[in-house]
């Protein structure tokens, strides 16, 4: 039997396959509908990303981020952002003990931080110092307190919602922090059908619940399987251009970014790209990153990226319309190559 | 999904598969060039049926029209065919087309640091797909229309059979060629100009030549003669012109002008009419003749002074001998006419031989004219002849109407059309001239001398001597004209000269 014909490689692709399967069916015996919600949840936690969930109360978004943590035998933390919420308040702090001798010490007192799935709950009520406290540990996970360095578990994924139509007294995320989010998912409002199943399977005296699939350590494992995909140049330079014609002053940009956006995606959006399209090429039993890949998880890794300016509110465009003309200019050049 | 497990072992299959796909945009592009020609065909087949039924000459152009249109669609087929294209637009056509998402252009490029189990596996998954892919659902072949190929071959084949009609017809039709009508312009301008001249004057000789011209230019006009035949032509009537030159060049009384002026000279009147024989202009001659007539013929007229002389009677005998001698009988009778009627002291007598003089004259006037007018017409004809090459038209100038008009003056036509300041302002002889005259006287002592400066000049000296000088290079000059070894232009330039030279009549 040749190397090449082993068929290791075959299995761990269906192991992943099989787990992403089983977690999605897991949390979607919770969660009615939202399936590409979930999908792309999912595929940010396999790629080690952390996620923003935006949507109006009351569309499940806690409850998914629950359901994700059941789901995976993650150690879950909820924390309610709220104004006067401290940065002690979220990584902790040192406090003073008294010890079996009756000596008194400071000892570190972790904060809810230290688990493996954070809720942030309405993480935009948060003052921007709070709001900070959050960057080293999406980025490094660690943090550091009293000039210590503490790593974080792993994983460690920050899965935060904010309400869109409360904006009195809210702090809107710096880029800083947005450009971390691996995904920002926007959660629709049900349909009829999907609204009438929740009625259904939440009125009744038992509710479902969710059971551990996997350990946490196995999504790590499916995120370094995924880093192996390959991607050929041609779709990496795609990719390239994509984020680039999303900056205003580049000649691939189109009217509406020039006109609208104030500064482009990161190239932190491209890596995003590219981990979440490997992923997507696996599900969809490829062993090569497609174009279209990249085009399915775009809009989630780009819509918090994209910086509008005062026009594009004024005009009330958002990142979402101005996207949708990058994606189509990008397609259009794409056929002509 | 069932995934490929037995990868290929080189990339021999795929290859395969590019080829296909190579030949299927091969395929595209002929459709697509095929597809302009057949517009290319149809609005050539338009325009040119439009310009048949204009100008029927369009349908010579037919064989011109077929040769491009075939050279466009080769060359159009061939770039089709046989263009080099480019590996990497084969491949993104090809995942396009079959809806392979990217893996061909996947397939192609992970090389290099890529692991060899994802590489083998994605280039048999390729290799999978696009043998289970149905090609021709996905990129079906798309020959070339025949609809429209075979609407522009049916345009093509109707404006060439409406091409062949019209060009029997333009075949049919007489006449000359475009390439004649330029050879025989010159021809048909020569016989609009003697024809005009024909009515104008009423001829009946130039109306006998114009007879003569008629049937070559009815022949001309009918296409039915070529230049050859035209030329020959030409040359007979050459011939008969140049025979009636000579015909009146035997007549003439040129050659004896100097002798009559001579013997006219001693009577008193006379020396203007001899000095008008003397410069060959008969026509001034006749006028002046006649007016002698009607002198003598009035009352109490007297003969003119040394008509009574002896010696003068006798040189107008034997030049009368010497004119009988040469065949000039009529003008020899009226010498003798006069000379009896001077030895008789006769007024009516003389008055008859100048009578007969005269007639003598004005026929010699009207001969003169002729001549001139078959030298214009000797020229044209050579004019003509030189334009059967050149397809040039008559030289301006080379017209018999000028001619006409000279000679109703009876002058000695040596031109009318005279650019009074051609070659530049008429030199004033003496108006600048300072005469000195010194006269002296030699003797001892201190010498006298006298000096006369005058502005006054003698008019008489310098014209004199000019018209002595005109008269001798007078004839030279008229040689030259009439010599066909010079170029016409020069003729024309040298019987212009002294035209303007010519003396004034005192």
């Amino acid at each position: 039997m040749s190397p090449h014909q082993s068929p290791a490689l075959d299995a761990q692709l269906d192991q992943f396959r099989k787990r992403f399967q089983q977690l999605k069916s897991e949390v979607g015996k919770v969660i009615i509908g939202q399936e590409d919600i979930i999908d792309h949840a999912i595929i940010a936690m396999v790629a080690g990303g952390h996620v923003l969930l935006e949507g109006v109360p009351g569309l499940g978004k806690t409850l998914l981020v629950r359901s994700l943590a059941g789901a995976l035998h993650l150690r879950f933390q909820r924390i309610q952002f709220t104004p006067d919420l401290m940065p002690a308040d979220l990584i902790g702090t040192k406090i003073l003990v008294d010890d079996a001798v009756g000596r008194s010490r400071f000892e570190f007192s972790p904060g809810p931080i230290f688990c493996n799935l954070l809720l942030g709950d309405e993480i935009n009520r948060a003052t921007p110092k709070t709001q900070s406290a959050l960057l080293e540990a999406m980025q490094e996970q660690s943090v550091t307190v009293g000039g210590e360095t503490r790593p974080l578990d792993r994983p460690f994924f920050v899965l935060a919602t904010q309400n869109p139509l409360e904006m009195e007294g809210t702090y809107p995320l710096p880029e800083a922090q947005l450009d971390r989010f691996f995904f920002k998912l926007k959660v629709r409002y049900p349909s009829e059908r999907e609204f009438d199943a929740i009625l259904d399977t939440t009125t009744q005296r038992a509710a479902p619940s969710v059971e551990p699939v996997f350990q946490g350590a196995d999504l790590v494992e499916m995120g370094g399987l995924a880093r192996d995909v390959p991607i050929a140049p041609t779709i990496r330079q795609r990719v390239v251009k994509l984020i680039m014609a999303t900056h205003p002053e580049t000649a691939d940009a189109p009217p509406l970014v020039r006109k609208y956006v104030r500064y482009g995606a990161s190239p932190r959006a491209g890596q995003a790209c590219i981990l979440a399209a490997k992923i997507r090429a696996i599900l969809q039993g490829r062993f090569h990153v497609a174009g279209e890949d990249v085009l399915s998880i775009a809009l989630a890794v780009l819509r918090h990226r994209v910086m509008l300016n005062f026009e594009a509110q004024a005009d009330g465009h958002d990142s979402d319309a101005v996207l949708a003309e990058v994606f189509a200019r990008q397609q259009e050049s794409w056929s002509r190559e | 999904m069932a995934l490929p497990h037995q990868p290929p072992a080189d990339a021999g299959p795929l290859e395969r598969f590019v080829r296909k796909a190579i030949w299927r945009i091969r395929l595209e592009r002929l459709r697509l060039a095929l597809g302009v020609m057949v517009w290319i065909s149809l609005a050539a087949a338009t325009i040119w049926t439009a310009g048949l039924l204009w100008r029927p000459q369009w349908a010579l152009a037919a064989p011109i029209g077929i040769a491009v249109i075939g050279a466009l669609l080769f060359v159009a087929a061939d770039v089709a065919l046989f263009w080099q294209v480019d590996r990497r637009s084969v491949l993104l056509r090809l995942d396009r087309q079959l809806g392979l998402a990217d893996a061909t252009i996947s397939a192609s490029e992970l090389t290099g640091d890529i692991r060899d189990d994802w590489r083998w596996r994605q280039l048999a998954q390729t290799v999978n797909r696009l043998s289970t892919r149905s090609w021709d659902e996905r990129w079906p072949r798309r020959w070339p229309g025949l609809v429209g190929l075979g609407a522009a071959t049916l345009a093509v084949l109707c404006a060439l059979l409406l091409a062949a009609w019209r060009v029997e017809r333009v075949q049919a039709q007489p006449g000359p060629t475009p390439f004649q009508k330029a050879q025989f312009q010159a021809l048909e301008e020569v016989f609009k100009d003697w024809d005009e001249a024909a009515k104008k004057t009423n001829d009946p000789k130039l109306q006998e030549q114009l007879a003569l011209m008629k049937p070559l230019r009815e022949q001309m006009l009918s296409g039915k003669i070529d230049d050859k035949e035209v030329l020959a032509a030409l040359s007979r009537l050459e011939e008969k012109l140049q025979a009636a030159r000579e015909q009146i060049q035997a007549q003439s009384l040129e050659p004896s002008a100097a002798e009559l002026a001579s013997a006219l000279e001693p009577f008193q009147g006379m020396s203007a009419m001899a000095a008008s024989l003397r410069r060959k202009d008969f026509g001034q001659a006749e006028k002046l003749a006649q007016e002698l007539a009607e002198k003598l013929n009035q009352p109490g007229a007297k003969l003119p002074e040394g008509a009574d002389q002896r010696e003068n009677q006798l040189r107008l005998a034997n030049t009368a001998q010497t004119m009988q001698q040469r065949g000039q009988n009529s003008v020899s009778q009226a010498l003798q006419k006069m000379e009896q009627g001077m030895q008789n002291a006769n007024n009516q007598q003389t008055s008859e031989g100048l009578d007969g003089l005269k007639k003598n004259f004005g026929d010699q006037a009207k001969r003169d004219a002729e001549k001139q007018r078959l030298a214009t017409q000797l020229a044209q004809m050579g004019a003509a002849k030189d334009s059967l090459g050149s397809g040039k038209s008559v030289a301006r100038g080379m017209s018999l109407l000028p001619r006409l008009a000279d000679s109703k003056q009876h002058g000695n036509g040596a031109g009318s059309e005279i650019d009074p300041h051609r070659f530049g302002a008429e030199t004033n002889i003496a108006s600048n001239r300072t005469e000195e005259k010194v006269t002296g006287e030699t003797s001892d002592g201190d010498s006298v001398i006298t000096t006369e400066k005058s502005r006054e000049h003698s008019k008489e000296a310098p014209t004199s001597v000019h018209q002595a000088n005109f008269h001798e290079y007078e004839k030279l000059s008229r040689e030259a004209i009439e010599d066909e070894s010079i170029p016409l232009a020069h003729r024309e330039a040298i019987r212009k000269y002294f035209e303007m030279i010519r003396p004034a009549e005192k």
